[in-house]
């Protein structure tokens, strides 16, 4: 393993420019800019399709960029390809493992391979940190897909790194299993400093973790900042559970707050209102008719990117 | 050029045994020739087979240690040295822990034949050479009908009764040439006494020995068209012929040397 | 770190039961055919020798180990490039379909430094294979049928090969094999290199055998000039070490030969994994 150096706070740990990859004639990521700093967790959003893991396949170099520039403690992969990843540990898509090892053959045979230069110790100190103690001699066949997630993240872990890219953690996992995940990520970085790059279609797991947030869409960077300025700039969304709520919607953008609301996948009317409006339009919709059965007034990070997309994608 | 490589390939054999006495045997035969010419011309058949009737009554037993040499279309063998045993009438061993290739008649199956004249008569064929030496030819028909053997012809020196050369066919395994060398110019005065050869070569037709084809196909070494080349060069003897050579050096003679060794062998 | 990686990959390999699919079929066939040897081994000698037997005979016994071992060897030969691509066929591609090459791929070892450490694993294991087949053949034949001279049937014809020179000659044998079996799974793993799954490279590595031999073995005259260089004209190259004189200007030809095509092979693989998009 090559020579750890201290991230200095707030340095930059990753740095993509213009980032670029073609598959052919289809352009999955297109000219993506974003920074991650050092101590921070990143959302890393966006739909499905919109370029997410093969960026972060490209973080990990898999995948190389067809164009563009990334840079991961201040190096490049074509001249630093070996101190780069020395230093990073990730989980890509699934946690896959040979099926056929047990769960410490699986971690010691990456651990050698990542230069740890006591991969049994190292393996198993990682297996207790997951809540696989006990395990350690089952054929990896033999674990749920939820000790997959855990094996999977142990063996992110096993060289120590300062930057875990993490790809859909919390997929498969039962509401516990979501818990102890997203416990373990705020382990990770408040506890041990690791700088984390957080891929997930959970919102509210992110949510609760993220300390910056990137959203990416069709290849591009729709937007990029602290987790906590994002969800304070924006329009508060007041949902509004109302009866006939496509009637309600229809007649909201036929007046005053025309193109403020939507409806959300439950069938609830949401709007982006200020707080002083919030009394006019209740008014407004009890005095056409409908009965408003609950009002919540809240800034969601899944409201929030949910608007983001929509605005988003109306604007292309 | 086919005489001087069968020169060659039994000058390789019989160098060991009889180098210095076929130099000798060769200075002494030329002188004799006029002598045994002369004499043959009173020789009539059947004392002629009587006389080689005499001389092969008393085999029985032998050990002699040989030198095996084969040459035959297609094979290749390295000489081998090893034992042979050899028990009146029919028994032979060759003692080696080297695979050998022989004729299928053992070497000794000529003087056991002329042992039973009942079975044959003899006609004098008229004079011949063998190398430079003269011979009478005397040429044997069976007696019976069934007999798988059809005819033998044997060049003999006429004033010894010495086997020169001899010529086997049968109809199962067609014509076998034998010559017959010997380091003592004379055979033994006694006219009962054994006269062994010191070096046999044998000759037959190979022009019809085949290999199977399917073993012999090697489908990574080259083309077919290479196969067939190769097929069609012989790797020795470009007359067709099988040759094997055997020198002797006799261990012992009518002495029960290979009685005992056939004994030790069944009771093993 | 590379024999760190060659070191992973062999217990990778000792742990897949695929691996052992290989030995049980040698097993099982040196098995087959020691069996039919012991039981009608003297009709095959007959059938070899028949003509040659009308007027002459062979003293001695030609059924020994030594041609037990030889035979077994010239059928198996045949069929350890199956064996081999088997489990070199999956070395990249069985873990791209795994979706292991993923957690490989992003430690701190070249790219380079594992596909090294992948040919070299699949050097061990034809190793290993051949090993075994070579103490059925030259071990445990002799051990049944006793050992002798070696009468070897060749295009030259039959040549008896004395005793005392057939093991050196196995061995060297052994060598010459070892080339051109390794050839076969450089060319799997290098397959392997361009696909995402298992099957693909073993059947892509046996349709090229297929073709090349099929190339090698009509006598069409266009394939005369591609005929010497194709690996599996040299294929057997072994079998020359049983001639006698041992033609060791052929052998050295096929030896570069092969050695030229691994050179070239692992040139193609390492090229391609270097640029390779993980996408699995």
């Amino acid at each position: 393993m090559s020579p750890r150096t201290l991230i200095p706070p707030d340095s930059t740990v990753v740095k993509a420019v213009d980032l670029v990859k073609d598959y052919g004639a289809f352009r999955a990521v297109d000219g993506l800019n974003f920074e991650l700093k050092a101590g921070g967790v990143m959302g890393f959003l966006g739909p499905n399709g919109a370029g997410k893991s093969t960026t972060l396949r490209m973080l990990v170099d898999l995948i190389r960029p067809s164009r563009g520039e990334l840079f991961l403690f201040g190096l490049n992969y074509r001249s630093h390809r070996q101190q780069i990843l020395a230093r990073i540990g990730c989980l890509i898509e699934k946690p896959d493992f040979y099926k056929y090892l047990s769960a410490l053959q699986n971690l010691e045979l990456l651990a050698r391979a990542s230069g740890v230069k006591e991969p049994r110790l190292r393996s198993l100190e990682l297996m207790d940190f997951v809540g696989l103690n006990g395990r350690e001699n089952d054929k990896v066949s033999s674990f749920s897909h939820g000790m997959r997630q855990r094996l999977g993240l142990a063996q992110c872990l096993l060289h120590d790194p300062d930057l875990v890219v993490l790809d859909e953690p919390g997929t498969g996992l039962d509401p516990q299993g979501l818990i102890d995940m997203r416990e373990m990520i705020l382990n990770l970085n408040r506890e041990q400093g690791k700088t984390i790059l957080l891929s997930s279609h959970h919102l509210s797991e992110v949510e609760a973790v993220a300390t910056d947030l990137v959203v990416v869409d069709r290849g591009r960077c729709v937007v990029q900042g602290s987790a906590k300025a994002l969800l304070s700039q924006s329009e508060r969304q007041i949902r509004i559970t109302v009866g006939r709520a496509t009637e309600a919607l229809t007649l909201l953008n036929a007046g005053p707050w025309a193109g403020g609301g939507r409806l959300n996948d439950r069938g609830e009317l949401t709007m982006a209102l200020g707080r002083e409006e919030v009394p006019a339009a209740v008014q407004f919709l009890t005095q056409n008719g409908f009965e408003v059965y609950a009002i919540e007034s809240r800034q969601k990070l899944e409201d929030y990117y949910m608007n983001l997309l929509n605005h988003h994608q109306t604007e292309r | 050029m086919f005489g001087l490589t069968r020169l060659l390939f039994f000058g390789f054999v019989s160098f060991a045994f009889i180098s210095t006495g076929q130099q000798a045997l060769a200075q002494k035969s030329a002188a004799a020739a006029s002598v045994s010419t002369a004499a043959s011309a009173t020789m009539d058949a059947e004392t002629l087979v009587n006389r080689l009737v005499q001389r092969s009554a008393s085999l029985r037993d032998l050990a002699a240690e040989v030198q095996v040499q084969a040459d035959v279309p297609r094979v290749k063998i390295r000489p081998l040295s090893a034992t042979m045993h050899y028990l009146a009438p029919d028994r032979f061993h060759l003692q080696s822990p080297r695979l050998a290739l022989l004729p299928r008649q053992n070497p000794m199956e000529l003087f056991e034949f002329l042992k039973r004249p009942q079975g044959y008569r003899g006609m004098l064929m008229g004079e011949d050479k063998v190398g430079r030496q003269s011979a009478v030819q005397l040429s044997l028909l069976p007696t019976g009908a069934d007999q798988d053997w059809q005819l033998i012809r044997l060049w003999v020196q006429p004033t010894s009764a010495r086997i020169l050369q001899a010529e086997i066919t049968r109809r199962s395994t067609g014509t076998v040439q034998m010559q017959y060398f010997y380091r003592s110019a004379n055979p033994p005065t006694d006219p009962a006494g054994l006269d062994l050869p010191d070096s046999l070569l044998f000759e037959m037709d190979a022009s019809s020995l085949k290999l199977p084809k399917a073993l012999t196909a090697d489908l990574h070494r080259g083309s077919p068209r290479d196969a067939a080349k190769s097929a069609s060069r012989p790797l020795q003897a470009p007359d067709g012929k099988a040759r094997v050579a055997m020198g002797f050096r006799w261990i012992s003679k009518n002495q029960g040397a290979a009685a005992r060794f056939f004994k030790t062998q069944k009771a093993g | 770190m590379w024999w760190i990686a060659l070191r992973n990959e062999s217990v990778k390999i000792l742990a897949k039961p695929r691996s052992y699919l290989g030995f049980l079929a040698i097993t099982l066939l040196v098995g087959v055919i020691l069996l039919a040897l012991a039981l009608d081994g003297k009709s095959y000698i007959e059938f070899v020798t028949s003509s040659l037997q009308q007027s002459l005979t062979v003293e001695g016994s030609m059924l020994n180990g030594y041609l037990v071992g030889f035979i077994v060897l010239q059928m198996l030969v045949v069929h350890l490039p199956l064996l081999v691509a088997l489990v070199t066929g999956d070395l990249v591609s069985g873990e791209a379909a795994m979706g292991t090459l993923r957690n490989l791929l992003t430690r701190p070892l070249s790219r380079k430094g594992l596909l090294l450490s992948k040919y070299g694993a699949a050097a061990v294991y034809t190793l290993v294979l051949l090993l075994w087949l070579g103490i059925m053949a030259v071990l445990v034949s002799p051990w049944i049928f006793g050992v002798g001279d070696l009468a070897v049937l060749s295009n030259e014809g039959l040549q008896i090969l004395p005793s005392e020179e057939v093991l050196p000659r196995f061995l060297q044998a052994f060598v010459v094999a070892f080339a051109a079996l390794y050839t076969v799974a450089c060319l799997s793993v290098t397959l392997s290199c361009f696909a995402d799954n298992s099957i693909g490279p073993i059947v892509g590595t046996m349709a090229t055998i297929m073709v090349f031999t099929l190339i090698g073995t009509l006598d069409v005259a266009l394939f005369d000039q591609v005929r010497p260089f194709l690996f599996t004209t040299h294929m057997a190259a072994w079998r020359s070490l049983f001639l006698d004189p041992v033609p060791w200007g052929d052998i050295l030809f096929s030896m570069v030969l092969l050695g030229a095509h691994w050179v070239l092979l692992i040139g193609i693989g390492l090229w391609t994994f270097e640029r390779k998009d993980i996408l699995t």
